[in-house]
C-alpha cells in the first residue's frame, strides 16, 4: 500500500492544458527520487518516509520538534545527536542514530544527514541515487548560533527547503545583539525587584538562550524546558546550571517557560515579573502586541538565509514547504529555477 | 531616533528613562511629539512603500505579499530595507530633516534617514514622514483635550435591517466596541454595499465583519461606565466622516483615549 502513497512530483506539479500531467514517459527518465503524498516525503527506492505526518513503516526524521517527530511508527533513523531528545518525547520507540555525514545503502538509494543548525541533532537529510542527489532541508537556519551544530550546504540537484520565514520583512540582527537586549531587560528586571520570565519553545530556543545569555544571576527553567535540557547537558552541549522551578524564585532570576504555560496562571507564584518573549515572529508589530517584551529570535533562515541556502546547494529544482509557500515559489521561479511547493 | 523608537514600542526604555538619557534637543523634540505636534507630511504609505521596494529591489508582487503578512504599511516598508549603516541620525534630526523636506526631495530626503537607521526606528520615520505617527505610549503625557473631541474607530458589527454600525477602538489586539452609532454620511450606501458583501459572521440581526473601515467620531465627552464592554462611554457621539483609505491598524487605542480625558 505504501507504494502508492502519492502521486510523483511531477504529475502533482505541471499540470498540462486538458488536464493530463507530465509523466514518466515525457521528459523524465525515471521516477522521481522523492514523493510528495499524505503522509509526508517519500522515497519509494528506499521504502521510507521523511518527516511523516502519520504513523508509517520506516520514519527518518530530521529533528525532535513535534511536528517533525511524531509517535507510532515501526522504525526511525535520525542523527546520533537528535535521538536522545527524540527518545525522551517519544518514548519506546524502535530507532537507529547516524553519524553526520555517514553514508547509508537503504533499498536502491544512499541517504547521510548534514548539519541543519536549527536545533542540537537537527540534520538535511540527502538521498542519492545513481548520482542524482534530491536534498530535504527539514529546519534550519544558516547563521552560526554558536550552540547547536552549524548548518552546512549539501550540493544537490533537487533542494526540498522550508520557507516558515520566506519574505522579504524577515532580516535577522546577529545573535549577539539580541542577546545583550535579553541581558539588558534582566538585569533592568533584577534591579526593579521583577523576576525575568523568558517565553521559549522548550527544545533548542530554550537552550539557546541558556547557552547564550550572559549570565548575571540564577537561571530557573519551568519542567518542559529543564527535562529537556537536562538530556541535552548530558550530551555534552554546553549549557551551565539552570534549576527547576518549584514554587518561588529569586527576584534576580531568569525563568525560561514554554509560551503556553504563561497563558494560564503558572508563573502566578513567582512573584512580581516581567514578561518577554523570544521568537522569529516577533519581528512582526502585531505579533508583539500584549506579549510584554519582545526579542526577535529565531532557530529559522530569515528571507537572506533562505536564497543563500538555496544558491550554495546549486539545485536546479527547489521545492517550497513550511511557510510562506507560494510568494518563495514564485520568487524562485522568477530567479530561474524550476520551483514547485511539496503538498 | 532608535531610543526614541526604542521607548515608544516599550522596551527597552521607559519615558523617564528615555528623556534622561536624551540630548536637550532630542528631549524637546520628544516632548513636542508626545503632545500632538507633528512634522511635516512628506509622502503617502503607498510611495513610501515603493520607495523602500526599490531600494530592496523586492518585486510589488512580493511587497503585497509581505503587506498581507505584516498588516501595516509603515512598518512593512520598514522592514523591507536593507540593514542600516553609518552613524544613525538623531529625533531631533530627523525631525528637522522633514520638516525642511519638499515633495520634490522627500525621496532622498528618506533614502538618507532610512539607510542610517534600523527597521524599528524607521517604522517611527515612516510615520512621522505620512503624517500617521500615533502616540501609542500610554502613559506619554498627552495635553488635555478639553471636554469632548474626535477620534478615529474602526466598525466591528452592523445591522441587518438598520443602517447602525457599532464602531470599536484597539485594547492590545482586540477591537473593544465603544458606540452604536446611525450611519448618516453622504457615503451610507455605498458602506452598507461593503458591508453585505463582507459579512464574516451573523447573529440573528447583527453582523460582524472585518476590522477595516475607519469612521472619525465626534464627541462631547467621555466617561466610565461599568456596564459596557470597554468600561466607557462616549457622550452625543456621532459619525462624522467616512477615511476608506486610512489603515485600521494606525488607530488611537482605548487607554490613550481615556488617559486624554483625564480616566
Amino acid at each position: 500500500m505504501r507504494f502508492r502513497a502519492g502521486l510523483p512530483v511531477f504529475w502533482a506539479e505541471n499540470p498540462l492544458p486538458g488536464g493530463r500531467f507530465m509523466g514518466y514517459a515525457v521528459g523524465m527518465a525515471h521516477d522521481p527520487i522523492l514523493t510528495f503524498s499524505q503522509k509526508g516525503i517519500y522515497c519509494p527506492d528506499g521504502d521510507f518516509f521523511i518527516d511523516p505526518t502519520h504513523a508509517v513503516g520506516r520514519a527518518l526524521v530530521t529533528h525532535g520538534h513535534s511536528d517533525h517527530a511524531r509517535r507510532g511508527s515501526d522504525s526511525y533513523l535520525c542523527t546520533d545527536a537528535a535521538l536522545p531528545v527524540i527518545r525522551h518525547r517519544l518514548g519506546r520507540i524502535t530507532a537507529e542514530g547516524i553519524a553526520y555525514g555517514e553514508r547509508r545503502q537503504i533499498g536502491s538509494v544512499t541517504v547521510s544527514f548534514h548539519p541543519a543548525g536549527h536545533v542540537p541533532g537537527s540534520a538535511q537529510i540527502r538521498v542519492e541515487r545513481a548520482g542524482e542527489v534530491w536534498v530535504v532541508s527539514g529546519d534550519y537556519k544558516v547563521a552560526d548560533d554558536g550552540f547547536c551544530e552549524a548548518f552546512a550546504p549539501v550540493a544537490c540537484d533537487t533542494f526540498i527547503t522550508e520557507c516558515t520565514f520566506g519574505l522579504p520583512i524577515f532580516q535577522w540582527r546577529p545573535d549577539a545583539q539580541v542577546l545583550a537586549d535579553i541581558a539588558a531587560w534582566w538585569a533592568q528586571n533584577a534591579s526593579e525587584g521583577r523576576v525575568s520570565v523568558l517565553a521559549a519553545y522548550s527544545f533548542g530556543k530554550a537552550q539557546r538562550l541558556i547557552a547564550g545569555i550572559p549570565p548575571q544571576g540564577p537561571i530557573f527553567a519551568h519542567g518542559a524546558v529543564q527535562d529537556v535540557t537536562d538530556v541535552l547537558r548530558d550530551q555534552g552541549y554546553p549549557l551551565g546550571p539552570t534549576f527547576r522551578v518549584d514554587g518561588a524564585v529569586p527576584r534576580d532570576a531568569l525563568v525560561i517557560a514554554p509560551p503556553n504555560v504563561l497563558n494560564g496562571d503558572w508563573a502566578a507564584d513567582l512573584g512580581p515579573v516581567s514578561v518577554g518573549f523570544a521568537s522569529g515572529w516577533m519581528a512582526l508589530g502585531a505579533r508583539r502586541r500584549g506579549v510584554g517584551a519582545a526579542f526577535t529570535l529565531s532557530d529559522h533562515a530569515d528571507w537572506p538565509g533562505l536564497l543563500q541556502a538555496v544558491r550554495e546547494t546549486g539545485a536546479t529544482r527547489v521545492f517550497a514547504t513550511h511557510g510562506y509557500v507560494e510568494p518563495f515559489r514564485r520568487w524562485l521561479e522568477g530567479a530561474g529555477y524550476d520551483a514547485g511547493i511539496v503538498r | 531616533m532608535i531610543a526614541f523608537a526604542a521607548m515608544l514600542a516599550g522596551f527597552p526604555a521607559s519615558l523617564p528613562g528615555y528623556l534622561a538619557q536624551a540630548s536637550e534637543a532630542d528631549r524637546a523634540v520628544a516632548h513636542a511629539l508626545l503632545s500632538g505636534q507633528r512634522p511635516r507630511r512628506v509622502a503617502g504609505l503607498p510611495a513610501l512603500m515603493d520607495w523602500a521596494a526599490e531600494v530592496a529591489q523586492v518585486p510589488d508582487w512580493l511587497v503585497q505579499a509581505s503587506l498581507a503578512a505584516c498588516g501595516d504599511r509603515a512598518e512593512t516598508a520598514a522592514l523591507l530595507l536593507p540593514p542600516a549603516t553609518g552613524t544613525p541620525p538623531t529625533l531631533a534630526e530627523v525631525v528637522a530633516t522633514l520638516n525642511r523636506t519638499t515633495p520634490i526631495t522627500a525621496h532622498s530626503a528618506l533614502l538618507g534617514l532610512w539607510c542610517r537607521l534600523p527597521p524599528l526606528a524607521n517604522h517611527c520615520v515612516n510615520r512621522l514622514a505620512s503624517g500617521t505617527f500615533r502616540t501609542i505610549y500610554p502613559t506619554a503625557p498627552v495635553p488635555p483635550s478639553g471636554p469632548g473631541g474626535s477620534v478615529l474607530a474602526v466598525m466591528v458589527l452592523a445591522q441587518a435591517a438598520s443602517p447602525d454600525i457599532t464602531v470599536a477602538l484597539w485594547q492590545d489586539t482586540t477591537p473593544v466596541p465603544i458606540a452604536r452609532l446611525p450611519l448618516t454620511l453622504p457615503d451610507t450606501p455605498r458602506i452598507m454595499a461593503w458591508i453585505r458583501a463582507n459579512v464574516s459572521k451573523k447573529f440573528g440581526p447583527v453582523r460582524q465583519v472585518p476590522p477595516v473601515q475607519v469612521f472619525r467620531i465626534t464627541f462631547d465627552g467621555l466617561t466610565r461606565n461599568a456596564r459596557r464592554k470597554s468600561g466607557y462611554e462616549l457622550q452625543a457621539a456621532q459619525i462624522v466622516e467616512w477615511l476608506p483609505e486610512a489603515q485600521a491598524d494606525t488607530l488611537t487605542v482605548l487607554d490613550a483615549l481615556a488617559a486624554q480625558n483625564g480616566l
